[in-house]
């Protein structure tokens, strides 16, 4: 074949200066990581690969997006195989050579029957997403000279080898044109009427323009958005595999470090291939819930913004020593840029130049809810979350630099231990009232004798013995209960939760379930701290609790709140606290199941606990069915993967008929309150929660069901304003999982009623 | 510009206990006083603009050295605690005398104190200082503007019907309100760099006062009875929805005659 083409062996000379110019751009960009952080990529290999195989070759998270998920297919797969007919090119035939050598040629046959079709099947996908990009453009896209460039680059490089196939096929002949699906026919049509020497000719340019362009792309790549091909795979086998709820640990007591990120210098290397595999395909500005509402944060321009920086710090190293320019390289190699300037290691100035207010804003930075619908997103498992924490913590820890109305939550968990400054000496008032007891924890062991002195009651093994509904909890050396009920501060102290914790303890005490909790000595998880960037009074809370965890060393802790569950279960571990850890929805969906709850009807639930006074009247006891819609949390959700349990415990309550949002399970929406934005104003854009309670009211749903406490909060304002502004009826009310399921059972009613009553006396 | 804080650390408010039936507890969990947190801010604003030196003075027991740090890391230069077990139980007129020695051996063109003090409230030490001192008193100040070429400076004093505004020659010693602005929080490099900054404690030898002229034994002032205030009468929650609920309010209010 390569005889038929003229000036030959200059077209392998030509690729292999591409692969050399590519390399040595590519071997810059790592300039740029040498400076960085390390990060830690060998451990879990088995995972890693996995990994890559899942995201990077099956790409299962682009067919999320059905239509772009095929589109993106029919290009990668095309691709791939198209390299194959490539590389035998540049290679005088070595490939097929190779391949056509065992059982007759049949390897090749389908080589090359599948390079046709799938060349096709190229060509109908850059159709489509030039179409996209010009005609349809939906939002999430960025309209680039650079995304065209590389659409005509592909377009160009498959339509000129079907072309120069298809005229040497009419002008030469091959024994395997049989396969050669697409460009036979062709060359039958297109080809046939020109001379023998007219079809060399037109073969010839095609044959030539093809290795152009393959070569033009191979030195375009590396600048270019488009350079995710070169390196998801890396991304997908490096991504985090520490729990997504895990933010990255942190040594505050170093002297010289800098806390948090500050520039990109303080970024990991991982971080900044984050940033060199983002294609600006959008699907986490499209996802995020800040974006959506008309708030200046938007998770794509900040991973780009990333990337620039990283451009930028190295864009005055030269890709050889002592190498002239070579402005058609790179734009920032153009003349002009002085020569002092070309050293050989990345600009220290551009650095150490802080990302806030260059790669994203500052109100950008405290918009972020910390959902991680980005992440959840992102089809190359870009971490945007721990990012953005990474930059509050710089500003918290370094500037003292956050929003006013922060100080208050600081200072109240600093001082009080609850973000919502109430004295320790409330922190059982939500259980006043109750017909039965609520055991604390140190009143427990003092009567029972078995106090563990100290805080050398070290736990590591609580996790094997049991303590699931049920079990004979109290292993002997922790607590006597079969689970410690983790009220946190919200249920402690906000009066709408305080009748969570008083349902959830109801379904406890009804099925029979030893628990107790903490009193006094529980404190705030430190999740709103951690989140807001103060590491600081996170890890004087965590190590706190962790010490009063460990000295009763309950087999199980169960937590109304997904905060509380996220950071005990997933961070806690970091300061040597390991515990078995259970959010309520599963747990109540475990007493369900195991028939030791009884729900009663959705509608007596319904009137039971109804806040709304106007519900009150209706008639109860019917089983007439309930739409309710249930709200996922995204750090029980999204981050814990807790997904059906609550829908588990929804569907066991008689009558209740679930309608979904469009945004639910792990696509799910943020109620506004995550990464301490609960303590936040929020004064930019749509409020989240007005816009969540939108899409909760458009399934026609009466009831919104959460099982979070910021998610209940923020629901119920939200639909207090929908209410008034005429867009809610007036019997939607927003309930926890817990406060439906309690409604019916025979403990409840005179509760809520003493409840009540005390606090109106 | 070299400015004086008078800080004291306070039981954390809300969770004042009192001993021996009188006496507050200052064993531990204090913290800085409110309304010294807005003076010391406002010192350190002064300082980012003049230039100079931060200073804070304290008077108490051990306990006190966190809301010390606290001011520390804040951004104050350095501390002096004044610590002596002679002074439990002084009266202000006794602290006033200690504070005032103290001050007597330091150098500042400004002393700045709060308003008054959450635990005792008293509101007078300042002025026994300035007495003691003959320097002047510019109290209720909702803005501090020193002039340094002048050696004057010029306090916005809030009054029950707008601000005066009054000046004096420095040395001079201002008592400041919330109206200053919300303190700053440490960051955590503030923390880290006030670990090395020094904190003098000096004892009542050190300042030549006799044991016997303070403490409560020498104190004029005498806490016939100490009584917490009585648990909250029954609160009226209102849980109506919005409109609803302010009706109900203005009822309320209106009932009794409080609108």
């Amino acid at each position: 074949m390569t005889s038929q083409v003229p000036f030959y062996p200059l077209a392998p000379v030509l690729f292999v200066l591409s692969v050399i110019a590519f390399g040595l751009q590519m071997a810059r960009h790592l300039r740029v990581f040498e400076a960085a952080h390390p990060s830690v990529v060998t451990d879990r290999i088995g995972d890693r690969v996995r990994s890559a195989l899942v995201y990077a070759v099956a790409q299962v998270r682009m067919f999320r997006d059905t239509r772009a998920g095929v589109m993106h297919a029919a290009i990668f797969w095309g691709f791939v195989v198209l390299t194959i007919g490539t590389a035998n090119r540049v290679t005088w035939g070595l490939v097929e050579a190779i391949l056509a050598w065992p059982l007759d040629g049949w390897i090749w046959r389908v080589v090359v029957a599948a390079g046709q079709l799938l060349a096709l099947a190229v060509l109908v996908a850059i159709v489509y997403a030039t179409f996209r990009r010009l005609v349809t453009r939906p939002q999430r896209i960025t309209l680039s000279r650079d995304a065209l460039l590389i659409l005509v680059l592909i377009a160009g490089i498959v339509a000129t080898e079907l072309v120069a196939e298809a005229f040497r096929l009419a002008r030469y002949g091959d024994p395997y044109q049989a396969a050669t699906l697409v460009s036979y026919p062709l060359g039958r049509v297109i080809a046939a009427p020109f001379s023998p020497s007219a079809q060399q000719v037109v073969f010839g340019i095609t044959w030539w323009a093809n290795i152009v362009l393959v070569c033009a792309f191979l030195v375009y790549l590396p600048g270019s958005k488009h350079l995710h091909v070169a390196t998801a795979f890396f991304n997908t086998a490096f991504r985090k595999l520490a729990p997504r709820g895990e933010l990255p640990p942190m040594d505050l007591e170093s002297e010289t470090a800098t806390f948090g990120v500050r520039a990109i210098a303080d970024l990991g290397w991982k971080d900044l291939l984050d940033g060199f595999t983002c294609t600006e395909c959008g699907r986490c500005q499209s996802q995020c819930p800040a974006w959506a509402t008309g708030k200046p944060l938007n998770p794509k321009t900040f991973i780009m913004g990333l990337r620039q920086m990283a451009v930028d710090a190295e864009s005055g190293v030269p890709l050889l020593p002592r190498m002239p320019r070579v402005p058609w390289i790179r734009p920032s190699d153009a003349p002009g840029r002085p020569a002092a300037d070309r050293a050989a290691v990345p600009d220290a100035t551009a650095l150490s130049r802080p990302i806030v207010d260059a790669a994203i804003p500052y109100d950008a930075v405290w918009d972020c809810v910390t959902c991680g619908a980005c992440v959840e997103a992102c089809p190359v498992t870009i971490e945007h979350v721990d990012k953005i924490v990474g930059l509050r913590r710089n500003l918290v820890l370094e500037d003292s630099r956050f929003p006013a109305e922060v100080t208050a939550a600081f200072t109240n968990m600093e001082r009080h231990g609850n973000p919502w400054g109430q004295p320790r000496s409330a922190r059982l008032d939500w259980a006043k009232g109750l017909p039965f007891e609520v055991p604390v924890a140190a009143d427990l062991l003092a009567a029972t004798g078995t106090a563990r002195g100290g805080a050398s009651g070290a736990n590591g093994t609580s996790a094997a013995t049991g303590g699931a509904p049920g079990a004979d909890g109290g292993s002997g050396a922790g607590l006597p209960v079969d689970v410690l009920y983790w009220v946190g501060c919200a249920a402690a102290f906000d009066d709408r939760n305080r009748r969570v914790a008083r349902a959830f303890a109801t379904c406890l005490h009804e099925a029979g379930v030893r628990f107790a909790v903490l009193g006094e000595e529980e404190s705030c998880s430190g999740d709103p701290a951690r989140r807001m960037g103060n590491e600081y009074v996170y890890q004087m809370l965590a190590q706190a609790n962790v010490e009063t965890l460990n000295r009763y060393a309950p087999p199980a802790i169960v937590t109304t709140c997904p905060h509380c569950f996220n950071t005990i279960a997933n961070e806690y571990p970091e300061f040597g606290g390991r515990y078995r850890v259970v959010h309520h929805s599963a747990y109540l969906a475990r007493l369900v199941a195991e028939g030791r709850l009884h729900p009663a009807t959705a509608e007596a639930a319904a009137t039971a606990t109804t806040e709304a006074a106007a519900t009150a009247d209706e008639p109860a006891g019917e089983a007439a069915s309930r739409a309710v819609t249930y709200h996922d949390s995204c750090y029980l959700t999204r981050y814990n993967g807790v997904v059906e349990e609550p829908r588990a415990v929804l569907a066991a309550i008689p009558g209740v008929e679930l309608r979904e949002m469009e945004r639910h399970g792990r696509q799910s929406f943020c109620c506004g309150a995550g990464g301490g934005r609960m303590w936040m104003e929020e004064q930019r854009g749509v409020r989240i929660n007005a816009e969540r309670t939108r899409q909760a009211l458009e399934t026609g749903a009466e009831t919104i069901a959460t099982a979070c406490p910021f998610c209940l909060v923020m629901m119920r304002d939200g639909v207090a304003d929908a209410a008034a502004a005429g867009a809610a009826g007036p019997g939607v009310q927003t309930i926890d999982i817990a406060e439906l399921l309690a409604a019916g059972l025979p403990t409840t009613a005179g509760a809520e009623a003493s409840a009540d009553a005390e606090v109106q006396a | 510009m070299r400015i004086v804080v008078l800080l004291k650390a306070v039981p954390v408010v809300g969770n004042e206990k009192l001993v021996d039936g009188w006496r507050v507890d200052r064993s531990a969990g204090l913290e800085a006083n409110g309304n010294d947190e807005y003076v010391l801010e406002a010192g350190l604003k002064l300082i980012e603009q003049h230039g100079g030196e931060l200073v804070t003075l304290t008077m108490g027991p051990t306990p006190a050295l966190e809301a010390i740090r606290k001011a520390l890391a804040m951004g104050a230069a350095r501390a002096v605690h004044v610590q002596d077990p002679a002074l439990a139980g002084s009266d202000a007129l006794a602290t006033g005398r200690v504070l005032a020695a103290a001050l007597s051996r330091m150098e500042y063109d400004l002393v700045f104190v709060g308003a008054d003090t959450s635990d005792g409230q008293g509101g007078v030490v300042g002025a026994a200082i300035a007495t003691r001192l003959g320097s002047p008193y510019l109290s209720y100040a909702a803005r501090i503007e020193p002039d340094p070429s002048a050696g004057t400076v010029r306090v916005r004093r809030i009054s029950a019907t707008g601000y005066d505004v009054i000046e004096a020659p420095m040395p001079a010693l201002v008592a400041g309100t919330q109206l200053l602005g919300e303190p700053r929080y440490p960051s955590l490099r503030g923390i880290m760099q006030a670990r090395s900054k020094q904190i003098a404690t000096w004892s009542l030898a050190d300042l030549g006062i006799d044991a016997s002229s303070v403490g409560s034994g020498a104190s004029l002032t005498d806490v016939d009875s100490a009584t917490p205030p009585p648990a909250r009468a029954g609160a009226t929650v209102v849980r109506d929805a919005p409109d609803v609920a302010a009706e109900r309010i203005v009822e309320f209010l209106a009932a009794r005659r409080l609108i």
